[in-house]
């Protein structure tokens, strides 16, 4: 049997595979490639225009990777489960079927395949011949900046690689192609540079990936349940980015990112508390603006989580702190309803997450409409009816939009709030004291790669402090953080 | 895991841990012996206490070896003089503890107005307590850096509310009576201070860095200040009652606000000072479960979790069957128990440089091929070395090979 009848026998099963036979001059060519996945356009400027026009029969396999598809990006094989894996990504097989004897396969070498079956030796030339859909590179929706680069990441890994790549035109810039998943075989690339990035993470990420024993990875989310070092962890440890110009930043701060072919989303480890403050446009604006928009953002995503709980308190517990102006105004407004102040707020919390799930969930040209007619009138026709009182309605509200000055996070925070809600209506401001401290405890004991999840303000590092709430000028941001322990921390001489 | 902690850690410690207590029940133990001069007797002890961390932290420079205070008396006073030690130092911590306890209870019922009983305020904080306790004593250190802004000024602010209501003819004259019942008072009252000797218990566990002194002594020099100056408002608003106040800023607090159109805005300055009550009693409860687990000689990984539980059982019970805070005053802060607990709090640091100089020789001296610990089954396992010549056994981390291990 013949090296593709051998190929063809064993790819059977496959109905997508196509056989092509070219003849030149009474010898043959044998090409076999997946219809769904082969670029017919590459395929005939790579392979068959050259092949037809050919004059004479390629002596081997090395004289036609040298001239016939010289063109193309190719790779001689020899091994069964190799060539198999190409031909299932796209690219053609070429096999030689001449007179000459170093046209024919030397079947006397025998290889083993993965399953430690051995199996008969088979030479191929293969040609990438994929044909790469993708999405145009746009601006992800959920971190679009007013000032900055405005490309994101897509679906495919080598897009976004050239996106990175294309920003770090260093031969430092180092990058390792490992393969995850039994049956999708995902490309999953972990980047770095090697002149700053500690070798003892990369190593990690490395061996963490590496370890990953798994029928599929679909999205980058599911590597970053592993790179996580702590299981069942609320908060995410896993930093993930959609735009390149963010990864850029975070390899030259000396972070290491994983890169998963078919995932729009970039993660980035370790991962730090303070990350979730910053966005893009802090960068690009005057640091005085990044600042006060960071300390915006701070004191939203704390007074959400805290203020329904301390509000339930107040109103159970400690009335006597509220200005007396708000006392009469918040009594007057909660005399006729009849629910307790736990229940009336756990109401409208409630109310608040399910108009916001319902309105990710329904189709775009109703969401609109259905969200104004949930938040307006259903709020107002509950007031109305003295089922809730507008206090808590207006503070539902306020906490829910303060939710997303931290977008990656909501739903953790919205979980917190209700923690805390209930807690503050059982044990008043004691309780949501105690809960306080148990849950800075949790942050800070956290730690991702060895870095303190809460660094610089525990441990408190003062110099890291210049890119975490107050931001120092970019022309003064000398070093990069010495909480990550980098090889050189030299940013700026 | 590495749980050293850094100088910077333990000054800001020092400030919380000393802030934590000193400002309930202190100001009117004080002006029940010293009445319109108790300032003065914080101020004395400030300075004693002031004179006796100067003296722990030369102790922590001199320990070069890093060991551990069980070690070192183990090593210089020997083993009976460090069960003694230990056992004292359990029952100081044990006492704070309760005391602590009893009065943040007290303070919430009377200024938060939340009516619990013992167990159901005391649970929660355990719960606390331990969680933190089992991350670690640098989980505690690090939470310190986050909440000293917000405990800082949270405190100045309750000190300088309460200063326009000061009337400068209760604080006056000075000494009227002499120094004598100031010496008493500062006599009596030396069991509400010397905080900082949670300190003694970590020296195996403190980083020596550069500025060992300033940190430290800048953070509580401060910490004193802010406690005699809202001893001053408070004996300046109640003068020659003083005494009768018990809870220093639930009583100071009624003449604070007069407009309450602003509504009560020193109880926000009040609640976050708390956390340093919070954070107090962690590190109270992990010294008297540290120190029990030294007097026990219970050995292991969580022996300090062990001990500790052991500790919140006893803290649920006592208030439970006797009459806690008047068993405290009667022996400890008139009784004669209180010169027992100073061979403690001031004997101790007193002596533990020249102990901690000593023993640091004396393990020098030790081979020091036998001079590593070796962790089996969670366990560090001690050996008696026969072949120093110092002392007749001295207990040191040794090498435990297949041949010479032995069960401690």
């Amino acid at each position: 049997m013949k090296d593709y009848e051998f190929f063809e026998a064993i790819m059977s099963y496959d109905m997508e595979l196509k056989h092509r036979t070219i003849d030149i001059k009474g010898e043959y060519i044998h090409l076999f490639f997946m219809d769904s996945l082969t670029d017919a356009d590459a395929l005939s400027e790579f392979i068959t225009d050259n092949l037809i026009s050919a004059k004479n029969m390629p002596k081997n396999y090395d004289e036609l990777m040298e001239t016939t598809v010289a063109g193309a990006t190719c790779e001689l094989l020899h091994n069964i489960d190799e060539i198999k894996l190409k031909y299932l990504t796209g690219y053609t097989v070429v096999f030689l079927d001449g007179k000459n004897k170093a046209t024919k396969p030397y079947s006397s070498v025998r290889y083993y395949s993965k399953k430690t079956m051995p199996v008969r030796a088979i030479t191929a030339v293969v040609v990438d011949t994929q044909k790469i859909q993708t999405r145009a590179v746009v601006e992800p929706p959920t971190s679009s900046v007013i000032k900055g680069p405005r490309e994101g990441f897509v679906e495919s890994f080598k897009i976004n690689l050239s996106l990175i790549r294309k920003r770090l035109r260093t031969d430092a810039f180092t990058i390792k192609l490992l393969e995850v998943g039994r049956h999708t075989k995902t490309t999953v690339c972990v980047c770095y540079l090697k002149d700053i990035a500690k070798q003892k993470v990369v190593n990690e990420v490395v061996k963490i990936i590496n370890s990953i024993d798994m029928d599929g990875i679909l999205d980058s989310s599911y590597v970053a349940k592993f790179l996580d070092n702590r299981k069942n962890t609320l908060f995410k440890m896993v930093g993930s980015c959609e735009k390149p110009d963010i990864v850029t930043s975070k390899l030259l701060e000396g972070r290491v990112a994983v890169i998963v072919d078919g995932s729009p989303i970039v993660l980035t480890v370790p991962y730090l508390f303070i990350e979730d403050l910053q966005a893009p446009d802090d960068y690009y604006d005057a640091p005085e603006i990044g600042s006060f928009l960071r300390i915006i953002r701070l004191i939203s995503v704390v007074s959400s989580i805290i203020i329904p709980g301390i509000y339930v308190s107040l109103q159970l517990y400690n009335y006597q702190i509220i200005p007396l102006k708000f006392l009469i105004t918040i009594i007057n407004s909660t005399k006729n309803i009849s629910l307790a102040p736990l229940a009336e707020m756990i109401l409208v919390l409630l109310l608040f997450d399910l108009l916001r799930e319902s309105n990710t969930r329904m189709p775009r040209f109703a969401g609109l409409s259905l969200s104004v007619v949930g938040a307006v009138v259903l709020g107002d026709a509950a007031v109305k009816a003295g089922l809730l009182g507008a206090p808590a309605v207006v503070i539902g509200a306020m906490s829910g939009i303060g939710l997303y000055a931290m977008p990656d996070n909501t739903v953790l925070f919205t979980l917190l709030r209700l923690l805390v809600t209930i807690i503050g209506g059982i044990a008043g401001l004691f309780g949501i004291m105690i809960l306080t401290l148990f849950i800075l405890s949790y942050l800070i004991s956290l730690q991702s790669f060895n870095t303190p999840y809460f660094a610089p303000f525990a441990p408190s590092i003062p110099h890291d402090r210049q890119d975490a709430v107050i931001k120092k000028p970019l022309s003064q941001m000398n070093k990069r953080p010495y909480c990550l322990q980098l090889k050189n921390v030299t940013r700026k001489k | 895991m590495n749980q050293s902690i850094k100088t910077t850690q333990f000054a800001l410690l020092i400030f919380i841990v000393t802030m934590g207590g000193k400002f309930m029940t202190l100001p009117a133990y004080l002006s029940a012996f010293a009445q319109r001069d108790a300032w003065l007797s914080c101020l004395l002890l400030f300075a004693v206490d002031f004179i006796l961390l100067s003296f722990t932290l030369w102790a922590i420079k001199l320990n070069k070896s890093s060991l551990s205070l069980n070690r070192i008396l183990t090593l210089t006073v020997g083993k009976v003089g460090s069960k003694i030690i230990f056992f004292i130092s359990f029952v100081f911590f044990l006492t704070r503890l309760l005391c602590q306890l009893s009065q943040s209870l007290e303070l919430f019922s009377s200024v938060l107005t939340i009516s619990t009983n013992w167990i159901a305020y005391t649970v929660p904080i355990f719960a606390f307590a331990f969680y933190s306790i089992n991350k670690g004593f640098r989980n505690i250190a690090r939470m310190t850096e986050l909440l000293f802004v917000p405990i800082a000024l949270a405190a100045i602010l309750l000190v300088a509310l309460s200063f326009p209501e000061v009337e400068t003819l209760n604080l006056l004259p000075v000494l009227e009576y002499g120094f004598r019942p100031v010496a008493y008072s500062s006599l009596c009252n030396g069991f509400w201070f010397s905080d900082y000797l949670f300190l003694a218990l970590l020296l195996d566990r403190i980083q020596v860095k550069k500025r060992l002194f300033l940190s430290p002594l800048v953070s509580f020099g401060s910490c004193a200040i802010l406690t005699t100056a809202l001893v001053v408002s408070f004996t300046g608003i109640f003068g020659n009652i003083s005494w009768m106040q018990d809870i220093a800023f639930a009583k100071i607090s009624q003449f604070v606000i007069t407009d309450t159109s602003k509504g009560r805005i020193e109880w926000i300055a009040l609640v976050l000072w708390l956390f340093s009550v919070f954070i107090k009693i962690t590190v109270t409860l992990y010294c008297s479960s540290s120190s029990l687990a030294t007097f026990l000689n219970v050995k292991g990984k969580n022996r300090v979790n062990y001990m500790g539980l052991v500790i919140a059982a006893l803290s649920l019970v006592i208030p439970i069957i006797m009459p806690f805070q008047q068993a405290v005053n009667h022996y400890l802060v008139v009784g004669f128990g209180k010169y027992i607990i100073y061979i403690f709090t001031i004997l101790l640091p007193l002596c533990l440089p020249l102990l901690s100089f000593l023993a640091t020789r004396r393990y020098r001296r030790i081979p020091k091929k036998l001079l590593c610990s070796y962790p089996l089954f969670g366990n560090t396992y001690d050996i008696s070395v026969s072949t120093v010549k110092l002392s007749d056994t001295v207990v040191c981390k040794a090498d435990c090979t297949a041949e010479n291990l032995s069960e401690p």
